[in-house]
């Protein structure tokens, strides 16, 4: 990934490195455990458990071929439980 | 008993990569979550067939229905939805018509026996049931 283009798109999250590092950050601050479920050539599959074992959220994380849909799909998913900015 | 089927709509849209400014195709799940992509339409459709189950939830016993909703730019709704009904009516209508073959069979070969255990020979049977000498011993014997 190019820096200088994650500059222009004002600080956003823009490869799968910084989103899997993004979750896992997001994850341990508000106490869910990540589990990547297996993967497909586009995508991983992300499942979130609380502390009880229930899973709290469900998505796929792109790790190709990244586009402005498919984060804005990876926002709304996981807002409700890391917050709407939790991707700025 | 097996689970009912699951209808998941998917719309699919032509965009371009962050970094490397591409073109590819995302697909969207409506009322689902995640997001799944391809370089081609034919690999959108096996990572939609691959993540359907975990994207719905749903356990993999689960018949799941995926209808994609195209949008291409310069292409109507409408042209895609008119070829789908179409292609629908001809389905059903194929379908109908094996029904309708396969109680035809059924009854001819009722028929068949009927008209040989009156006596009538192979010639006037087939006579009798508009079908030629080969066709009605072609009958008996299936």
């Amino acid at each position: 990934m190019d820096t200088t283009l994650s500059t222009t798109l004002s600080g956003m999250l823009t490869t799968y490195q910084e989103l899997r590092d993004r979750i896992y950050t997001m994850a341990r601050q508000h106490g869910f455990r990540p589990d990547w479920v297996e993967s497909t050539r586009s995508v991983r599959l992300l499942l979130l458990y609380d502390s009880n074992h229930v899973v709290v959220a469900r998505t796929t994380v792109p790790v190709r071929d990244i586009t402005m849909a498919k984060l804005d799909r990876l926002r709304e998913d996981l807002a409700p439980v890391f917050g709407k900015e939790w991707m700025e | 008993m097996s689970e009912p089927a699951i209808s998941l709509v998917v719309h699919v849209k032509r965009e371009q990569v962050l970094d490397t400014g591409a073109w590819v195709w995302t697909a969207l799940p409506q009322r689902y979550p995640g997001s799944a992509g391809g370089r081609s339409i034919a690999e959108l459709h096996e990572e939609v067939e691959a993540l359907k189950h975990f994207i719905t939830g749903a356990d993999p016993a689960t018949r799941i229905n995926v209808d994609y909703i195209y949008e291409v730019p310069g292409l109507s709704g409408e042209v895609l939805i008119d070829y789908r009904h179409e292609r629908s009516r001809r389905d059903d209508a194929a379908a109908e018509l094996r029904r309708a073959n396969d109680e035809l069979g059924t009854k001819a070969r009722t028929m068949a026996s009927a008209l040989r255990a009156a006596g009538l020979s192979i010639r006037d049977s087939a006579a009798v049931m508009e079908l030629s000498k080969s066709r009605f011993e072609q009958l008996c014997q299936g």
